[in-house]
Protein backbone atom coordinates (compact mmCIF):
# COMPACT_ATOMS: atom_id res chain seq x y z
CA UNK A 1 0.00 0.00 0.00
CA UNK A 2 1.41 3.51 -0.81
CA UNK A 3 1.04 6.37 1.82
CA UNK A 4 0.43 9.66 0.66
CA UNK A 5 1.06 12.40 3.24
CA UNK A 6 -2.11 14.70 3.73
CA UNK A 7 -1.03 17.30 1.11
CA UNK A 8 -0.68 15.03 -1.38
CA UNK A 9 -2.77 15.21 -4.66
CA UNK A 10 -3.43 18.86 -3.73
CA UNK A 11 -6.57 19.00 -6.20
CA UNK A 12 -8.06 16.25 -4.26
CA UNK A 13 -10.45 17.39 -1.74
CA UNK A 14 -9.92 16.55 2.04
CA UNK A 15 -13.43 14.85 2.10
CA UNK A 16 -12.48 12.46 -0.83
CA UNK A 17 -9.31 11.62 0.74
CA UNK A 18 -11.30 10.74 3.82
CA UNK A 19 -13.15 8.40 2.33
CA UNK A 20 -10.34 6.93 0.84
CA UNK A 21 -8.03 6.52 4.38
CA UNK A 22 -12.01 5.09 5.78
CA UNK A 23 -11.80 2.25 2.90
CA UNK A 24 -15.39 3.25 1.92
CA UNK A 25 -13.42 4.98 -1.71
CA UNK A 26 -10.52 2.99 -3.45
CA UNK A 27 -8.01 4.29 -4.94
CA UNK A 28 -5.61 2.66 -7.39
CA UNK A 29 -2.03 3.32 -9.07
CA UNK A 30 -2.94 2.54 -12.61
CA UNK A 31 -0.47 -0.17 -13.68
CA UNK A 32 2.47 0.87 -15.87
CA UNK A 33 1.49 4.83 -15.56
CA UNK A 34 2.64 5.91 -11.91
CA UNK A 35 1.15 9.09 -13.20
CA UNK A 36 -2.68 8.26 -13.22
CA UNK A 37 -4.77 7.06 -10.69
CA UNK A 38 -8.35 5.15 -10.21
CA UNK A 39 -10.75 6.38 -7.48
CA UNK A 40 -13.96 4.21 -7.02
CA UNK A 41 -16.84 5.04 -5.15
CA UNK A 42 -18.11 2.43 -2.58
CA UNK A 43 -21.16 1.43 -4.06
CA UNK A 44 -19.01 0.51 -7.24
CA UNK A 45 -21.66 3.18 -9.34
CA UNK A 46 -18.44 5.43 -10.20
CA UNK A 47 -14.81 5.60 -11.22
CA UNK A 48 -12.45 8.31 -11.99
CA UNK A 49 -9.72 8.81 -13.40
CA UNK A 50 -7.22 10.94 -11.49
CA UNK A 51 -4.25 12.78 -12.25
CA UNK A 52 -0.55 12.92 -10.23
CA UNK A 53 -2.36 16.02 -9.11
CA UNK A 54 -5.58 15.03 -7.74
CA UNK A 55 -7.35 16.41 -10.56
CA UNK A 56 -11.09 15.01 -12.01
CA UNK A 57 -9.81 13.98 -15.61
CA UNK A 58 -12.66 11.72 -16.44
CA UNK A 59 -15.76 9.50 -15.01
CA UNK A 60 -17.29 5.96 -15.74
CA UNK A 61 -20.41 4.91 -14.64
CA UNK A 62 -20.74 2.30 -12.86
CA UNK A 63 -17.09 1.26 -12.15
CA UNK A 64 -15.73 -1.95 -13.83
CA UNK A 65 -15.36 -5.28 -12.66
CA UNK A 66 -12.09 -5.88 -11.82
CA UNK A 67 -8.68 -3.61 -11.66
CA UNK A 68 -5.98 -4.74 -12.23
CA UNK A 69 -4.16 -2.02 -10.20
CA UNK A 70 -6.02 -3.70 -7.07
CA UNK A 71 -2.58 -4.71 -5.34
CA UNK A 72 -1.41 -1.24 -5.72
CA UNK A 73 -3.80 0.49 -3.14
CA UNK A 74 -2.95 4.33 -2.47
CA UNK A 75 -4.18 5.70 1.31
CA UNK A 76 -3.00 9.22 3.10
CA UNK A 77 -1.72 9.82 6.40
CA UNK A 78 -4.07 12.19 7.77
CA UNK A 79 -4.41 13.42 11.44
CA UNK A 80 -7.23 13.72 13.82
CA UNK A 81 -8.06 10.42 13.32
CA UNK A 82 -8.80 8.22 16.21
CA UNK A 83 -5.28 6.60 17.05
CA UNK A 84 -5.18 2.82 19.16
CA UNK A 85 -2.18 2.03 20.30
CA UNK A 86 -1.89 -1.75 19.31
CA UNK A 87 1.16 -3.45 18.94
CA UNK A 88 1.86 -6.55 17.29
CA UNK A 89 5.47 -6.79 17.38
CA UNK B 1 -17.93 -23.04 36.39
CA UNK B 2 -19.66 -26.46 34.35
CA UNK B 3 -17.08 -28.64 32.37
CA UNK B 4 -15.00 -26.37 30.33
CA UNK B 5 -14.74 -27.33 26.27
CA UNK B 6 -11.17 -26.24 25.68
CA UNK B 7 -10.95 -24.98 21.91
CA UNK B 8 -7.18 -24.78 20.64
CA UNK B 9 -7.56 -21.46 18.21
CA UNK B 10 -4.51 -22.56 16.27
CA UNK B 11 -6.61 -25.81 15.37
CA UNK B 12 -9.68 -24.09 14.82
CA UNK B 13 -10.75 -22.94 11.24
CA UNK B 14 -11.69 -19.07 10.91
CA UNK B 15 -13.87 -18.25 8.76
CA UNK B 16 -14.73 -14.78 7.18
CA UNK B 17 -17.58 -13.73 4.76
CA UNK B 18 -17.97 -10.34 3.65
CA UNK B 19 -20.75 -9.03 1.59
CA UNK B 20 -19.32 -5.57 0.23
CA UNK B 21 -17.59 -3.70 -2.40
CA UNK B 22 -15.74 -1.60 -0.05
CA UNK B 23 -12.11 -1.78 1.21
CA UNK B 24 -13.00 -1.10 4.58
CA UNK B 25 -14.42 -4.77 5.08
CA UNK B 26 -11.48 -6.53 4.10
CA UNK B 27 -9.36 -4.12 6.13
CA UNK B 28 -11.77 -5.53 8.94
CA UNK B 29 -10.51 -8.49 8.41
CA UNK B 30 -6.90 -7.97 7.46
CA UNK B 31 -6.67 -6.78 10.95
CA UNK B 32 -8.40 -9.98 12.45
CA UNK B 33 -5.91 -11.79 10.24
CA UNK B 34 -2.92 -10.48 11.78
CA UNK B 35 -4.15 -10.94 15.20
CA UNK B 36 -4.74 -14.40 14.92
CA UNK B 37 -1.62 -15.26 13.10
CA UNK B 38 0.07 -13.50 16.10
CA UNK B 39 -1.67 -16.14 18.09
CA UNK B 40 0.11 -18.73 16.42
CA UNK B 41 -2.88 -19.65 13.83
CA UNK B 42 -1.62 -20.88 10.54
CA UNK B 43 -3.00 -18.76 7.56
CA UNK B 44 -4.18 -22.32 5.86
CA UNK B 45 -6.69 -22.62 8.71
CA UNK B 46 -7.77 -19.08 7.80
CA UNK B 47 -10.90 -19.03 5.03
CA UNK B 48 -12.05 -15.66 3.51
CA UNK B 49 -15.40 -15.30 1.28
CA UNK B 50 -16.03 -12.07 -0.40
CA UNK B 51 -18.53 -10.23 -3.47
CA UNK B 52 -15.82 -7.92 -4.01
CA UNK B 53 -14.82 -8.60 -7.33
CA UNK B 54 -11.42 -7.12 -6.11
CA UNK B 55 -10.90 -8.98 -2.77
CA UNK B 56 -7.93 -11.12 -3.92
CA UNK B 57 -5.96 -8.40 -5.31
CA UNK B 58 -6.44 -6.40 -2.05
CA UNK B 59 -5.66 -9.16 0.30
CA UNK B 60 -2.44 -10.31 -2.12
CA UNK B 61 -0.38 -9.34 0.79
CA UNK B 62 -1.65 -11.96 3.72
CA UNK B 63 -0.81 -14.64 1.06
CA UNK B 64 -3.33 -17.19 1.84
CA UNK B 65 -5.16 -19.18 -0.75
CA UNK B 66 -8.18 -19.38 1.13
CA UNK B 67 -9.58 -16.31 -0.47
CA UNK B 68 -12.66 -17.22 -2.19
CA UNK B 69 -16.10 -15.49 -3.76
CA UNK B 70 -19.32 -15.41 -1.95
CA UNK B 71 -20.90 -18.07 -3.90
CA UNK B 72 -18.19 -20.65 -2.65
CA UNK B 73 -19.13 -20.70 0.63
CA UNK B 74 -21.58 -23.36 1.09
CA UNK B 75 -19.10 -25.83 -0.93
CA UNK B 76 -15.84 -25.20 0.67
CA UNK B 77 -17.23 -25.34 3.91
CA UNK B 78 -18.44 -28.59 3.22
CA UNK B 79 -15.55 -30.14 1.78
CA UNK B 80 -13.34 -28.96 4.83
CA UNK B 81 -13.02 -30.81 8.43
CA UNK B 82 -12.55 -29.09 11.88
CA UNK B 83 -14.02 -29.93 14.99
CA UNK B 84 -14.31 -26.36 16.17
CA UNK B 85 -15.33 -23.02 13.37
CA UNK B 86 -15.46 -19.59 14.21
CA UNK B 87 -17.19 -17.97 11.50
CA UNK B 88 -17.25 -13.69 11.82
CA UNK B 89 -19.64 -11.73 8.83
CA UNK B 90 -19.00 -8.30 8.21
CA UNK B 91 -19.65 -6.33 5.11
CA UNK B 92 -23.39 -5.04 4.89
CA UNK B 93 -26.11 -7.15 5.96
CA UNK B 94 -29.99 -6.11 5.46
CA UNK B 95 -33.44 -7.19 6.51
CA UNK B 96 -33.31 -10.03 4.51
CA UNK B 97 -29.91 -11.63 5.77
CA UNK B 98 -26.30 -11.05 4.31
CA UNK B 99 -25.94 -10.89 0.22
CA UNK B 100 -28.55 -11.80 -2.38
CA UNK B 101 -29.83 -15.40 -0.71
CA UNK B 102 -28.20 -15.71 2.57
CA UNK B 103 -30.47 -15.97 5.54
CA UNK B 104 -30.35 -17.10 9.29
CA UNK B 105 -31.20 -21.13 8.65
CA UNK B 106 -28.66 -20.90 5.06
CA UNK B 107 -25.89 -19.76 7.74
CA UNK B 108 -26.30 -22.40 10.09
CA UNK B 109 -26.86 -24.79 7.77
CA UNK B 110 -23.73 -24.13 5.73
CA UNK B 111 -21.50 -24.20 8.98
CA UNK B 112 -23.37 -27.40 10.36
CA UNK B 113 -22.28 -28.77 6.47
CA UNK B 114 -18.34 -28.62 7.78
CA UNK B 115 -17.37 -32.01 8.60
CA UNK B 116 -16.92 -33.32 12.11
CA UNK B 117 -17.91 -29.98 13.20
CA UNK B 118 -18.70 -30.04 17.09
CA UNK B 119 -19.03 -26.68 17.92
CA UNK B 120 -19.25 -23.46 15.67
CA UNK B 121 -19.44 -19.71 16.85
CA UNK B 122 -20.87 -17.18 14.81
CA UNK B 123 -20.00 -13.55 15.29
CA UNK B 124 -22.58 -11.58 13.23
CA UNK B 125 -20.93 -8.33 12.93
CA UNK B 126 -23.17 -6.49 9.97
CA UNK B 127 -25.99 -4.09 10.32
CA UNK B 128 -29.43 -6.02 10.93
CA UNK B 129 -27.63 -8.75 12.49
CA UNK B 130 -30.50 -9.53 15.11
CA UNK B 131 -32.76 -11.15 11.61
CA UNK B 132 -30.04 -14.31 12.56
CA UNK B 133 -31.15 -14.38 16.46
CA UNK B 134 -33.16 -16.94 18.27
CA UNK B 135 -32.06 -19.48 15.47
CA UNK B 136 -32.03 -23.34 16.16
CA UNK B 137 -28.34 -23.13 17.86
CA UNK B 138 -28.89 -26.41 20.18
CA UNK B 139 -28.89 -29.28 18.37
CA UNK B 140 -25.50 -30.75 17.15
CA UNK B 141 -23.53 -29.53 16.45
CA UNK B 142 -23.92 -26.95 18.89
CA UNK B 143 -23.49 -23.32 17.88
CA UNK B 144 -22.65 -19.88 19.70
CA UNK B 145 -24.32 -17.21 17.73
CA UNK B 146 -23.84 -13.35 18.66
CA UNK B 147 -24.84 -10.44 16.93
CA UNK B 148 -23.04 -7.10 16.95
CA UNK B 149 -26.15 -5.32 17.29
CA UNK B 150 -30.19 -6.05 17.01
CA UNK B 151 -32.52 -5.09 14.64
CA UNK B 152 -30.45 -1.93 13.35
CA UNK B 153 -27.49 -0.69 12.10
CA UNK B 154 -23.67 -1.87 13.25
CA UNK B 155 -21.29 1.18 13.43
CA UNK B 156 -17.82 1.84 12.24
CA UNK B 157 -15.62 4.57 13.20
CA UNK B 158 -12.15 5.19 11.82
CA UNK B 159 -9.66 4.27 13.62
CA UNK B 160 -5.66 3.71 12.97
CA UNK B 161 -3.95 0.79 14.26
CA UNK B 162 -0.36 0.61 15.04
CA UNK B 163 0.99 -2.80 13.91
CA UNK B 164 4.43 -2.55 13.65
CA UNK B 165 4.20 -4.68 10.37
CA UNK B 166 5.68 -2.81 7.10
CA UNK B 167 3.75 -1.93 4.46
CA UNK B 168 0.14 -2.20 7.05
CA UNK B 169 1.43 0.61 9.76
CA UNK B 170 -0.30 2.28 10.63
CA UNK B 171 -3.71 0.27 10.10
CA UNK B 172 -6.32 2.86 9.03
CA UNK B 173 -9.86 2.47 7.89
CA UNK B 174 -13.42 2.99 8.85
CA UNK B 175 -13.80 -0.27 11.42
CA UNK B 176 -16.73 -2.34 12.25
CA UNK B 177 -16.10 -1.37 16.06
CA UNK B 178 -17.59 -4.78 17.52
CA UNK B 179 -15.09 -6.87 15.38
CA UNK B 180 -12.47 -4.77 15.75
CA UNK B 181 -12.73 -4.80 19.59
CA UNK B 182 -13.56 -8.84 19.47
CA UNK B 183 -10.70 -9.15 17.80
CA UNK B 184 -8.77 -7.06 20.34
CA UNK B 185 -9.63 -9.26 22.83
CA UNK B 186 -8.22 -12.14 20.96
CA UNK B 187 -4.88 -10.32 20.65
CA UNK B 188 -4.87 -9.67 24.76
CA UNK B 189 -7.71 -11.68 25.98
CA UNK B 190 -9.15 -10.22 29.39
CA UNK B 191 -11.35 -12.42 31.72
CA UNK B 192 -14.50 -10.00 32.15
CA UNK B 193 -16.64 -12.39 34.29
CA UNK B 194 -13.88 -13.54 36.48
CA UNK B 195 -14.44 -17.00 36.47
CA UNK B 196 -10.84 -18.21 36.07
CA UNK B 197 -11.28 -18.86 32.37
CA UNK B 198 -10.61 -17.02 28.63
CA UNK B 199 -13.72 -17.90 27.05
CA UNK B 200 -16.03 -16.59 24.29
CA UNK B 201 -18.53 -15.23 26.65
CA UNK B 202 -15.77 -13.35 27.88
CA UNK B 203 -14.85 -11.76 24.12
CA UNK B 204 -18.71 -11.32 23.79
CA UNK B 205 -18.97 -8.84 26.89
CA UNK B 206 -15.78 -7.18 25.99
CA UNK B 207 -16.65 -6.61 22.57
CA UNK B 208 -20.14 -5.00 22.93
CA UNK B 209 -18.80 -3.04 25.93
CA UNK B 210 -15.99 -1.80 24.35
CA UNK B 211 -17.71 -0.73 20.99
CA UNK B 212 -20.83 1.10 22.60
CA UNK B 213 -18.07 3.09 24.96
CA UNK B 214 -16.11 4.28 21.81
CA UNK B 215 -19.09 5.06 19.91
CA UNK B 216 -20.61 7.04 23.12
CA UNK B 217 -17.18 9.46 23.56
CA UNK B 218 -17.21 9.60 19.36
CA UNK B 219 -20.74 11.47 19.66
CA UNK B 220 -19.77 15.13 19.97
CA UNK B 221 -17.07 15.06 18.46
CA UNK B 222 -19.23 13.86 15.47
CA UNK B 223 -21.98 15.95 15.91
CA UNK B 224 -19.32 19.05 15.23
CA UNK B 225 -17.91 17.25 12.20
CA UNK B 226 -21.38 17.24 11.07
CA UNK B 227 -22.25 20.76 11.09
CA UNK B 228 -18.61 21.78 9.66
CA UNK B 229 -19.55 19.27 6.26
CA UNK B 230 -22.61 20.65 6.31
CA UNK B 231 -21.48 24.06 5.90
CA UNK B 232 -19.36 22.87 3.20
CA UNK B 233 -21.73 21.05 1.49
CA UNK B 234 -24.12 24.54 1.21
CA UNK B 235 -21.14 25.75 0.11
CA UNK B 236 -19.94 23.15 -2.56
CA UNK B 237 -23.76 22.86 -4.21
CA UNK B 238 -23.51 26.85 -4.93
CA UNK B 239 -20.14 26.29 -6.66
CA UNK B 240 -21.43 23.81 -8.85
CA UNK B 241 -23.99 26.29 -9.65
CA UNK B 242 -22.02 28.87 -10.39
CA UNK B 243 -20.09 26.52 -12.66
CA UNK B 244 -22.91 25.29 -14.60
CA UNK B 245 -24.13 28.91 -15.22
CA UNK B 246 -20.79 29.65 -16.39
CA UNK B 247 -21.30 26.55 -18.71
CA UNK B 248 -17.90 24.50 -16.98
CA UNK B 249 -16.81 21.50 -16.34
CA UNK B 250 -19.06 20.01 -12.69
CA UNK B 251 -17.42 16.62 -12.50
CA UNK B 252 -14.78 17.44 -9.40
CA UNK B 253 -17.47 19.27 -7.80
CA UNK B 254 -19.97 16.75 -7.94
CA UNK B 255 -17.34 14.37 -6.54
CA UNK B 256 -16.96 16.57 -3.72
CA UNK B 257 -20.75 17.03 -2.66
CA UNK B 258 -21.12 13.19 -3.28
CA UNK B 259 -18.08 12.56 -0.78
CA UNK B 260 -19.44 14.93 1.79
CA UNK B 261 -22.76 13.30 1.67
CA UNK B 262 -21.51 9.82 2.11
CA UNK B 263 -19.30 10.80 5.14
CA UNK B 264 -22.44 12.57 6.43
CA UNK B 265 -24.55 9.52 6.39
CA UNK B 266 -21.23 7.94 8.10
CA UNK B 267 -21.26 9.99 10.62
CA UNK B 268 -25.01 10.53 11.52
CA UNK B 269 -25.14 6.96 11.83
CA UNK B 270 -22.68 6.82 14.56
CA UNK B 271 -24.31 10.22 16.38
CA UNK B 272 -28.25 8.30 16.13
CA UNK B 273 -27.55 4.90 16.12
CA UNK B 274 -27.68 3.15 19.57
CA UNK B 275 -25.67 0.01 18.88
CA UNK B 276 -26.92 -3.24 21.40
CA UNK B 277 -25.14 -6.75 20.94
CA UNK B 278 -26.93 -10.05 22.10
CA UNK B 279 -25.67 -13.27 22.13
CA UNK B 280 -27.47 -16.91 21.39
CA UNK B 281 -27.10 -20.22 23.67
CA UNK B 282 -25.14 -18.20 26.34
CA UNK B 283 -24.63 -21.02 28.62
CA UNK B 284 -22.30 -22.17 25.94
CA UNK B 285 -20.73 -19.66 25.40
CA UNK B 286 -19.12 -19.51 28.87
CA UNK B 287 -17.94 -23.14 28.37
CA UNK B 288 -16.07 -22.56 25.57
CA UNK B 289 -12.70 -21.71 26.71
CA UNK B 290 -10.04 -20.72 24.07
CA UNK B 291 -6.81 -21.43 24.35
CA UNK B 292 -4.90 -19.25 22.90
Amino acid sequence: MITMPAEGMPELSMEVKRLVVDGVYSLFQIDNDSHSYMLVTGDRSKSYTISESGSVVSVSQPAQNVYPGAAHLVTFKLDNIHSMNFNFS
Amino acid sequence: MDASIKVACSSTSWIFLSYSDERRHLLDIVFATLVLLKRGVDISNIYIFSSDPNAAGILSGLDNSNVYKLDQFDSVLASISYTHAFVTITGHGSPNGVGQNMRSADLSKGVRSIQNLEIGVLALCQCFAGVFNFSEAYSDPKLVVMGATNLSLSISSTVSVSTGIPGVDPLTWCSNLFMMHFFDWMRQPIDIDGDGHLTVLDAYKYAGAFAHDRVSKAKSEVFVEIQDLSAKLTQQRAHKATLEQAGLETLAVELDISSILTLMDNKLSVLHTSQEPWLLNANLSRKVELIL
